[in-house]
Formats: structure tokens, C-alpha cells, sequence
């Protein structure tokens, strides 16, 4: 009878301490996923990535790279409110090896949800997401500050008449 | 008292990380690597850069041929009564790709029954390779049933099933398995646009399989970086590198300073038959296999 007593007491408690610690640590896919999918509309859903960030205790990029169809107008959504602290956020239209490759916009994670269009008439086959992890440690340099980004990407569906004059990428 | 005490809470955070799902488990195992890293961190070996390839959905491959005059073959796609022939998950897997990328091909060119069937098709390989969540909200069938003749509806709840496979696929950490799953639809958006491949379309056609090569080399990387056993499926991995040696030496697409222009891109008549050759075999070796 006790240790069913102890068994109810304990569970709501418990429940209370570590579940609010794992939801601080989860990332709200859910949530994030509805503000990305408002953002881009019109456009046609395509894809959707959810970019897990480890804060480690030195600097570190990380890239991540999507195809694109020449002729077609994208809009890549991101959404990092689910990270614990702030990053950078480079785009390029090469891969990292390439010395030579241009940044085509920047973003700092306090924006919380912005938005990326790439200019159709720069015929990029790929373009390169860049991750700029700062280094960092946990308070008891034990546990590991981590988040999320979310990235929902979509197209112009009737995108059929190209014009170089009239199409311009914006950030 | 302190032993129930004890064990009331050890039984308390079992049934909190069961109910936080398959997320926490994902976040987790990505913890542990984590702290191995650290590990090696420490020891002076750690990676400092890492790279993730993110690949077309079969819908929108569909559709970038279809604006460049893909038009409807009547035989051209493979039977969607043959389901019951693949055993293996990686057949299973290659094969739900191949037959997304049909059913997006006949919901395009308006196939109405052909795409009920390939949808009862791709419904029950999805079963088999254990994504039957993706189809979980009933109505969503019944929709597609009801609006068949309708094809921007019909795209819509294509729409809604790619969205709840990249959701299963993020919750369950089973991004290898959609790498197995993109070359599928890959070899049949290739063989799609190959049997298309016409005097008066072979122009933007040939744009658009330049495009494709273009992503295999992504295509390639991902499953190179793949722990995943792919023994079964290794003649897809092989070929799909014999394709892409093939591409670079392509010299039809090159400019005079060797670059690929996609939107110049023409490709010589004998090296479209050489890969129409290469694609229609590697085609019928995957839905060959059991």
C-alpha cells in the first residue's frame, strides 16, 4: 500500500522535473513545422529537414546542401527559435572545398523564422547551407547544449515563364 | 519507504522517456555520438566539418519533366500488381521510390485509375517497409479516391503524403533508408524522361537528365556515407557510380572550358542510347529483385 502511495506521489513529481527539462532539450518539430508552412505559401511544399545543432567546445561549421531544378523559384523557410543560443547562418553557391565560391546571403538565428529565395536566373544546380556552430559549454561542461533548425523548402509550381528580367532572388 | 520510494521513480522516468518517443530516442542516440566525439575531441581526434546531401521529393522530379514535354506512354510504367514479389527491406525500399516516382508520373498526366492503383501500391509496400503512418488519416485515401478526376486536388494530397514521410522519416531518424528509397525513384524519373526522349522534345528533355546526373552525384554521396547494409541492392550502388563516371566523361554536355551548363546542355545521340541502354537495364534489375 506504501509503496503505491510512494508510486503516486512520486510520478506527477517527477514527471514535472524531467519533463520540463526534455521539452526544453526537444525540439518542437511540430510547432515549427505549422510557422514554416504558413511562410511559404504560395509555394509548393517539397521537402522538409530538421538540422539537429550540438554545441561542442570548439567552433564548427556544418553544411548542408540542396538541388535545384533551373527554372524553378524556391523558397527555403528556416526556423530556429528552437536553439539555445545564437548562430550564423551563410548560404553559398559552391561547396566548402571551393575557395572561390560566393556567399549569396547571410542570416543570424535571432531572426527566429526568415525566409530565402534564391535567384533563378544564377542557374545554381545546388545551393550550400553553412551552419556557423560558435564553440560552447554547459554550465557543468558535462552536458551537451544542443537545439535545432528547421528548413521547409518549396517551389513556384506554374514557374513556366522564364524571365530573366522580371524574377529577382530575395532574402 | 525509500526502496519504493526508489523504484516508484525509476519506474516514473521509464514511462516519461516511453511517452517522449520516438524524438528523444533520435536525440539521444545523436547525444551518445556526441559524447563519443567529445571523447575524441579530447584525444585530438575529432572532425571538424560534416556535410548533409538533401534530395528531391519524386513529385517534384515529376513535374520538372513534365513542364519540358514528358507526355503519357501508355506501358511505360512498371505493373503496380507486383508488389508481393519484394521481400527484402532495401527491395522494398528501392521499389516504394520507384512506384511514388509512377504514381506522381500518372497523377500528372491525369491517369485516373492507373494512379488509384499505384497509390493501393505504394499504400502497401509502405505497410511493408513500415511507414503505414503516412497513411494513417483515413480520409486522406478517401480523398484521393473522391477527387481522382481532380488533378490539383489529387497533387494536393500527394503533397500531404510527402509532408507526413519527411515528418516519419525525422522522428525516426531513417534518413539512410530515404537515400535507398530517392535512387528508386531516381532510375525511374531517368527511365521516365529516356522513354520520352523525342526529335521534338530532346532538347529540354536532355536538360533535365543532365539536371538528374547532376543529383546523382549527391545521390552517390549519401550513399556512400550510408551505414546502412545495402549487400542486396549493391548492383544499384555500383551502377549508380559507373553512371557517374560516365556523366563526367560526357563530353556532348560540356561547354569548351569543360563546364556543365544546365541550360545549354545537349546531349549527343549515342550517348543518350548508351544510357538509355544503361538505365533501361539497371530498371528491370530493380524490379526484378526479390
Amino acid at each position: 500500500m506504501k509503496s503505491i502511495l510512494s508510486f503516486i506521489i512520486a510520478l506527477p513529481l517527477v514527471a514535472l522535473i524531467s519533463g520540463t527539462d526534455l521539452q526544453a532539450q526537444t525540439c518542437d518539430v511540430t510547432s515549427s513545422k505549422l510557422k514554416c508552412k504558413k511562410e511559404l505559401v504560395p509555394f509548393r511544399y517539397t521537402g522538409m529537414t530538421v538540422q539537429r545543432i550540438f554545441f561542442r567546445r570548439y567552433n564548427q561549421r556544418k553544411e548542408v546542401s540542396f538541388p535545384l531544378y533551373f527554372e524553378t523559384k524556391y523558397r527555403f523557410v528556416f526556423n530556429t527559435e528552437n536553439l539555445p543560443q545564437e548562430i550564423k547562418i551563410e548560404i553559398y553557391d559552391s561547396h566548402s572545398s571551393n575557395r572561390k565560391r560566393n556567399k549569396i546571403a547571410s542570416f543570424s538565428s535571432d531572426e527566429k523564422q526568415f525566409t530565402f529565395e534564391p535567384d533563378p536566373s544564377m542557374v545554381l544546380p545546388f545551393i550550400y547551407v553553412n551552419f556557423l556552430i560558435p564553440a560552447s559549454i554547459a554550465e557543468d561542461t558535462k552536458s551537451i547544449p544542443k537545439g535545432c533548425v528547421v528548413i521547409m523548402t518549396g517551389y513556384e509550381d506554374e514557374y513556366a515563364a522564364f524571365d530573366n528580367e522580371s524574377t529577382q532572388g530575395t532574402e | 519507504m525509500k526502496k519504493s520510494l526508489i523504484s516508484s521513480i525509476i519506474l516514473s522516468l521509464f514511462f516519461i522517456s516511453c511517452g517522449d518517443g520516438n524524438q528523444q530516442s533520435n536525440d539521444s542516440s545523436q547525444e551518445a555520438d556526441v559524447q563519443e566525439e567529445f571523447l575524441k575531441e579530447e584525444s585530438g581526434e575529432a572532425d571538424m566539418e560534416t556535410e548533409t546531401f538533401i534530395l528531391p521529393s519524386t513529385l517534384q522530379i515529376g513535374t520538372i519533366f513534365q513542364r519540358s514535354g514528358i507526355g503519357y506512354i501508355d506501358g511505360v510504367v512498371t505493373d503496380p500488381s507486383q508488389i508481393d514479389a519484394y521481400v527484402s527491406k532495401n527491395a522494398k525500399l528501392m521499389n516504394f521510390g520507384l512506384y511514388s516516382a509512377d504514381l506522381a508520373y500518372c497523377i500528372l498526366n491525369g491517369q485516373s485509375q492507373k494512379s488509384l492503383e499505384f497509390l493501393n501500391a505504394v499504400k502497401s509496400l509502405a505497410e511493408g517497409i513500415g511507414y503505414s503512418s503516412i497513411f494513417s488519416d483515413q480520409n486522406l485515401y478517401k480523398r484521393f479516391e473522391a477527387n481522382i478526376d481532380n488533378k490539383d486536388s489529387v497533387l494536393n494530397l500527394l503533397v500531404e503524403i510527402q509532408e507526413n514521410t519527411d515528418v516519419f522519416v525525422e522522428g525516426n531518424s531513417m534518413h539512410e533508408q530515404t537515400y535507398v528509397i530517392f535512387a528508386g525513384a531516381w532510375v525511374e524519373g531517368m527511365y521516365l524522361g529516356i522513354n520520352a526522349f523525342n526529335k521534338e522534345n530532346k532538347g529540354d528533355i536532355a536538360k533535365r537528365l543532365v539536371e538528374q546526373m547532376n543529383i546523382m552525384t549527391n545521390l552517390n554521396k549519401a550513399l556512400e556515407s550510408s551505414e546502412r547494409d545495402l549487400s542486396d541492392v549493391d548492383f544499384v550502388v555500383d551502377f549508380l557510380k559507373d553512371f557517374e563516371n560516365f556523366y563526367n566523361n560526357l563530353e556532348s554536355i560540356r561547354d569548351e572550358n569543360g563546364i556543365v551548363n544546365v541550360r545549354e546542355a545537349t546531349i549527343a545521340d549515342e550517348d543518350i542510347d548508351k544510357m538509355s541502354s544503361m538505365v533501361k537495364d539497371l530498371r528491370n534489375k530493380i524490379i526484378a529483385v526479390s
